[in-house]
């Protein structure tokens, strides 16, 4: 009876061990899981915060954010209702190139309100530069201003 | 009897999920619209970025529409769909970078050309 006690002990502290080693493995996997799916979510959330905090993203490319916003509360929505990884990471990409696709637009508008404003400052430019000082537009047309028309 | 009971209920609810599950597989429709949007939104960009910097995006766009129309053939109808999203996506970043980047550029080219005719007018003698 009290032979068997010997025997036992080591089995036991080999037991407590392994345990020791398996519990926080088997406790911190589902926590490395819910990592990798987090990872495109916060990348996602990452990229439409950049857009948003862009004031000529908001003003000039609206309908873009707005895609990107509605990506993102999609994958948001996958991740609550626990849909597969593929999904997650599908909507979180879509969202990031929404994002960009926002931030892009903004600077095409933008670079097309300058091109309208050098437009016009080069026709001025040009205007003042072709025709003889002292002579307006009209008068280098041959039209007469409303103004003169009235007092003849 | 009650162990009996207990694997006919067993089984019951693993016929149901398996029901649900081949339910699942055969309500995701094939993504004919998906694919043929993203059809569309590739011909779109390749007409208005050719030898434009954007043409790498482009690239990933059409293999990705090539994978959807092959997962669709298949019968991977949610690979496709997902595949096709992409494409889609990928072909309109291409084309909004392509067009900022020449909006940019004719932007660029006309202010530089206003600075030449600074820089002739300055030449000019005046007072002559």
């Amino acid at each position: 009876m009290t032979g068997a006690r010997p025997t036992l002990a080591p089995v036991r502290a080999l037991m407590t061990c392994l345990c020791g080693l398996l519990l926080p493995a088997l406790l911190t996997e589902p926590a490395h899981c819910q990592d990798a799916v987090a990872d495109p979510i916060g990348r996602a959330r990452g990229a439409l915060e950049a857009a948003r905090s862009d004031r000529a993203v908001r003003a000039l490319a609206a309908a873009q954010l707005d895609a990107a916003e509605q990506a993102f509360e999609q994958a948001l929505a996958a991740l609550e209702t626990e849909q597969p990884d593929l999904e997650i990471e599908h909507l979180a990409y879509l969202t990031e190139r929404r994002a960009t696709i926002a931030r892009l637009r903004a600077r095409e508008r933008k670079a097309e309100r300058e091109l309208a404003a050098l437009s016009a400052a080069y026709g001025l430019i040009l205007e003042a530069r072709l025709l003889p000082a002292g002579t307006t537009r009209l008068q280098a047309t041959g039209r007469e201003t409303p103004a003169a028309q009235a007092a003849r | 009897m009650r162990a009996h009971d207990g694997r006919r209920y067993g089984r019951l609810l693993a016929a149901v999920a398996m029901l649900t599950a081949l339910a699942a597989c055969a309500s995701a429709r094939p993504p004919h619209q998906e694919i043929a949007a993203a059809d569309l939104a590739v011909q779109n960009a390749g007409a208005s970025i050719v030898g434009s910097l954007a043409s790498e995006d482009l690239d990933t766009a059409s293999r990705k529409l090539d994978q959807a129309r092959a997962a669709l053939a298949a019968g991977r109808h949610e690979q496709a769909r997902r595949l096709a999203e992409q494409a889609l996506v990928d072909a309109e970043l291409a084309e909004a970078k392509a067009r900022a980047a020449a909006t940019e550029r004719r932007a660029a080219a006309l202010r530089n050309s206003m600075h030449d005719l600074d820089g002739r007018a300055a030449r000019v003698p005046t007072g002559s």
